[in-house]
Order: structure tokens, then C-alpha cells, then sequence
């Protein structure tokens, strides 16, 4: 694969299938003073969600000079309440302020009532909330003008009385609403520590055609009583495990634009950048591969 | 079984403080790795930890003056309280002054609810609309050109009256590596200006005339009344001064040009 001589050059265009991070504001100045060491970039909806000020002016600049994708946390796709109207207008409005390579969400839901619980939050994986969450995506790409990626969920807990694992729920979505998956690879190596699957067997389960962008990220790990508990918190570097997965992902993908993620006591952006050039080094390793 | 709206609002309100309903763990499956109550806790870790995190830099004058455990125990009562009704969280804490000016656990600091309006006037003004702000030049322009313009309040400024005169301690308190004495609480009332002309907020002093006149025109009043109302009510006002002083704030809106 050759690499892009220069992201400068690929602003405004789609999103490298390289390694990218996660846009943090203290960050901005590091990245706008040297933007060719960083690939691409992605953003929280939630933080752009403003009507003016520095914030916004910020990811203008950051996106004059780099790819960007919007990560949205918020609109509860896989909540049983209608959308919140309100929210998916703010969203479009982002989108068309920073036009996006990329616009993701999650399969889980963070609201109920009027109150929103500020985390992502389980989906029992029945029929009803299938069709739930494919009226919720159908409605998201009507309004955006465009496909979306779906995240898989980190997981702490499961259900009685689902229809479906979660591959398999995730492969209806993408077949029956067109949008693509954002496959966090982290995010499964914590649900399977969790939930205690297979992650191997999971990965094979889920058709990774749709795979639009990768997540990595660092997870916590607790012991409570004999158990390992995961906790998806990503404050630190991506663990062994999570590697060993991405790789087993990139053998049946090829390069996809994959993501580090570093969200709570945030480093040194040198450290972001250390994180994705070991992932650059294995979708190097995987150029070869044809897309599943 | 519980319908996937009786599972969210169960789960709500057990993140919220409720004790855990056996129809919730009757939902789950057993047999994961961990007890599902131990991870039920994460939930509301996740939620009243995030939020207490997010309502500390939305309110860093607050947190500086009572200190972080004390922040952490009001935050995440408030959140009980008041959840979040969006996922911006920059919205958060609209309710946050009156909650502090309420709570017996901080009653012997009366003046941490004006340090609250401070720091969120801030944040208002720091995510408002975007707008050239009016000039001199501008303003004299308008005036010679035709009847008296309209000024209107530009979309970031906050005018405040707050009980308490809390501005030099709220200034000291946002800048925690100063090693400069904390300043007193002034006797109240005390009237502040905060302006976002650009990129930068910055906080200024005011007086019951600037804030009087400032409501009026937001209210949509034309400038003739309202000098004349401050003149009727400060023989000493003088608009040239007062107007020219918040032009050089960045206070007011441009004139639209015909």
C-alpha cells in the first residue's frame, strides 16, 4: 500500500485507511502546528453542538486540514422512544457545517423520560427492538442525506429473551438499512471478557462487508471476587488482546480507517500518535488483503 | 418479562438512585462473569461520575471554591435531581445556580449560587452565535445616516445582576495556579457584563444603569426612549460614555446595512 505523501492534501476527501485519533481541544494547536503527522481525525456530534465560539472555530480549522469523521453519542438509536427530533436536527446541522467523511452512532440507547443518562446503554436483542433500531437508522440517513456507521456496544450485562446474538442482529441491521458498521474492536474484547463469549467465534459471526472505520481503545480491568470485570473506559493503551483481534479483523477486511480512541485522563498527544502508528504498521502489514 | 419501555425506565431509574426492582435482575441473564448488581453499578458510576466530571469544567469557579469532593457530592445530587434533559452536555447545569442557592450542604457559602451564574453566563457566551460585533465607526455611521438606529445586544452578551459581588473571587478562582490572596465577597448587588465580541470571553464591570438600559434594548426598545428613561433616571449618565464603552466591549450586534 502507499501511503498518502501528505493528509494536508486530503482535506475535504474521504478518510484514509490509516490510523486516526480522537480529536481532543488541547490537542488542537499540536495538531494544527505539524497536521501531516496525523491522518485523520474524529469528533464527538455532541462537542461540535454549538451555535458559534471557539470550539467551532477550532474544528473549522482542524478540518481545512484534515479528514474528518463526527461520532455522535447521543441519539439513542436503540431506545424504544421515538428519536428525539431536537438532537437529529442538531446533528444534521454539524454535518452540513463540517461535511464529515465519515458520521457514526451506537447500537445502544441513553435516554428514557426526557433524561438522558450520559452513557451508552444495553439493547435487549429481540424483534421488536430490531425493527426499532432499523426504523431509527432508516430515519437518521433520510434525514442526513447519507449512510451512517453503527457501533457495536460494549457490554456489562446480558438479557433473557433475546431473539439474536449480537452479530447477528448487527447483520440484519446493515443488510436491511444499508448503512455501514463501525466495528469497535475494543468494545468486543470487553463485552466477550464480560459476557464471557468467544470473541474469535464473534468476529466470525458478524459479516464484515459493511465495515466502514475501526475503534481501538484501552479498557480497565477490575477483579471482583474470582471474576475479571472490563471496564470500557479508555484511558490507556490499547490492550494485547484488542491488537490480536484488530489483526484477526484485518485479515478478512484489508485496510480500513481504523480509530484510536483515548477518552478519560487524556496523554500527550505524542502518545495518541505512537498508539496509531503501531496500528498504521498492521494495516500496512494487511495491504494486501481484498476487502471481504 | 419486561417490555423493553418498562427495562429502560427500570434502569433508569435505578441509575438515578432507585434501589435495584427484582424485575430488572429478572431480566438478565445469570451466568455472566460478574454479579449483575456489581455491574449495574458501573451504570451509575458511569452516569453520576461523567456527570459531576462534565459539571466541573462547566463550573470550575464552583469546584474551586468548595473542592472537589464537596463538587462531586453536590454534582451528583443535582444530577439526581435534574438529569440531563440533552446529550450536549455544555447545556447541562442551566438549573445548577438555583439547585446551589437551595442545598442546606452549602448555606454558609450564600454567594456560591452567584459564583454558579457567573461561570454559566461564561458558558453561554462561550458557545453563542458567532457575530462581527458593532464598531465605532459603525455606530457613526448609523447615526448620521438616517433615524436612530436599533441596537441590539450582541448574541454572546450576558448581563447580570447577581446578589452577591462575587467577580474578583470568581476571576481568582477560575486561575488556580494564582498565588495571589483569594479576594473578599463585595456587598451586593453587583452587575456584570460578559462579552464574547470574538473568540475570547472576558468579564466586566457594570452598574444598575448599563444593565437597566442593556434589558431594554434586548427587549427590542429603540434607543431614544431608553437613553432617555437613563437619563431620567442618572442625571449623570452620559450616552456618549456609556455607549461608547460598550461599543468598545464588543456589546452589541452590527447594523444590519441597507
Amino acid at each position: 500500500m502507499t501511503l498518502p505523501p501528505n493528509p494536508a492534501a486530503f482535506a475535504n476527501s474521504p478518510v484514509p485507511a490509516r490510523a486516526g485519533i480522537g480529536l481532543k481541544f488541547p490537542h488542537v494547536e499540536a495538531i494544527l502546528a505539524a497536521p501531516r503527522r496525523v491522518a485523520w481525525v474524529e469528533v464527538h456530534a455532541e462537542n461540535a453542538m454549538a451555535d458559534g465560539g471557539p470550539t467551532l472555530d477550532a474544528l473549522d480549522r482542524v478540518r481545512r486540514r484534515l479528514p474528518l469523521s463526527v461520532h455522535g453519542v447521543g441519539l439513542s438509536l436503540g431506545g424504544s422512544a421515538p428519536l428525539d427530533r431536537d438532537h437529529l436536527a442538531r446533528l444534521a446541522r454539524v454535518v452540513r457545517r463540517f461535511n464529515p467523511a465519515l458520521v457514526s452512532e451506537h447500537l445502544a440507547w441513553c435516554g428514557s423520560g426526557g433524561a438522558y443518562l450520559n452513557d451508552l446503554l444495553p439493547v435487549r436483542y429481540d424483534r421488536r427492538a430490531l425493527d426499532t433500531v432499523i426504523g431509527h437508522v432508516h430515519q437518521v440517513q433520510e434525514t442526513l442525506g447519507r449512510t451512517i456507521l453503527l457501533e457495536n456496544p460494549s457490554l456489562y450485562l446480558a438479557f433473557a429473551g433475546t431473539d439474536f446474538a449480537e452479530p447477528a442482529f448487527l447483520n440484519e441491521i446493515t443488510a436491511r438499512t444499508g448503512c455501514g458498521l463501525l466495528l469497535d474492536v475494543n468494545n468486543v474484547v470487553v463485552s466477550a471478557g464480560n459476557l464471557g463469549f468467544d470473541p474469535v467465534s464473534y468476529l466470525n459471526a458478524l459479516d464484515l462487508a459493511p465495515v466502514g472505520e475501526i475503534h481501538l481503545a484501552g479498557h480497565h480491568k477490575r477483579r471482583v471476587g474470582d471474576a475479571l470485570l472490563r471496564i470500557d473506559d479508555h484511558g490507556s493503551p490499547v490492550a494485547p488482546e484488542t491488537w490480536g483481534l484488530f489483526a484477526r479483523a484485518l485479515a478478512r477486511t484489508g485496510p480500513v480507517p481504523t480509530l484510536i480512541e483515548w477518552d478519560t485522563d487524556v496523554p500527550d498527544l505524542s502518545v495518541l500518535l505512537a498508539q496509531a502508528a503501531k496500528a498504521d504498521r498492521l494495516l500496512e502489514a494487511y495491504a494486501h488483503v481484498d476487502a471481504a | 418479562m419486561l417490555t423493553q419501555p418498562d427495562l429502560e425506565r427500570a434502569f433508569r431509574d435505578h441509575i438515578l438512585g432507585a434501589d435495584l426492582p427484582a424485575s430488572l435482575l429478572d431480566a438478565l441473564t445469570h451466568g455472566p462473569v460478574v454479579p449483575a448488581a456489581e455491574v449495574l453499578a458501573i451504570h451509575r458510576n458511569t452516569f453520576a461520575l461523567g456527570l459531576a466530571e462534565a459539571l466541573g469544567a462547566l463550573f470550575p469557579a464552583v469546584r474551586a471554591v468548595v473542592g472537589e469532593d464537596c463538587f462531586a457530592g453536590l454534582a451528583t445530587a443535582h444530577a439526581r435531581a435534574h438529569p440531563p434533559r440533552t446529550p450536549v452536555l455544555s447545556a447541562h447545569g442551566d438549573t445548577f445556580a438555583d439547585f446551589l442557592a437551595a442545598h442546606p450542604a452549602v448555606a454558609g457559602l450564600p454567594y456560591l449560587a452567584d459564583l454558579a451564574r457567573l461561570d454559566r453566563a461564561w458558558t453561554e457566551a462561550q458557545h453563542a452565535a458567532d457575530a462581527p460585533p458593532l464598531t465605532t465607526d459603525d455606530l457613526c455611521w448609523a447615526l448620521s445616516a438616517g433615524p436612530v438606529p436599533v441596537l441590539r445586544p450582541h448574541p454572546a452578551l450576558r448581563a447580570l445582576r447577581l446578589d452577591h459581588g462575587v467577580r474578583d473571587l470568581w476571576h481568582r478562582a477560575r486561575r488556580p495556579d494564582d498565588d495571589a490572596d483569594v479576594p473578599a465577597v463585595a456587598p451586593g448587588p453587583q452587575y456584570v457584563l460578559v462579552v464574547r465580541p470574538h473568540l475570547a470571553v472576558t468579564v466586566h464591570a457594570a452598574d444598575a444603569g448599563i444593565h437597566a438600559l442593556l434589558n431594554a434594548l434586548a427587549a427590542g426598545r429603540a434607543l431614544e426612549p431608553v437613553l432617555h428613561d437613563a437619563r431620567a433616571a442618572d442625571p449623570a449618565f452620559t450616552p456618549e460614555d456609556t455607549l461608547g464603552r460598550l461599543v468598545a466591549l464588543g456589546a452589541f450586534d452590527c447594523i444590519p446595512q441597507p
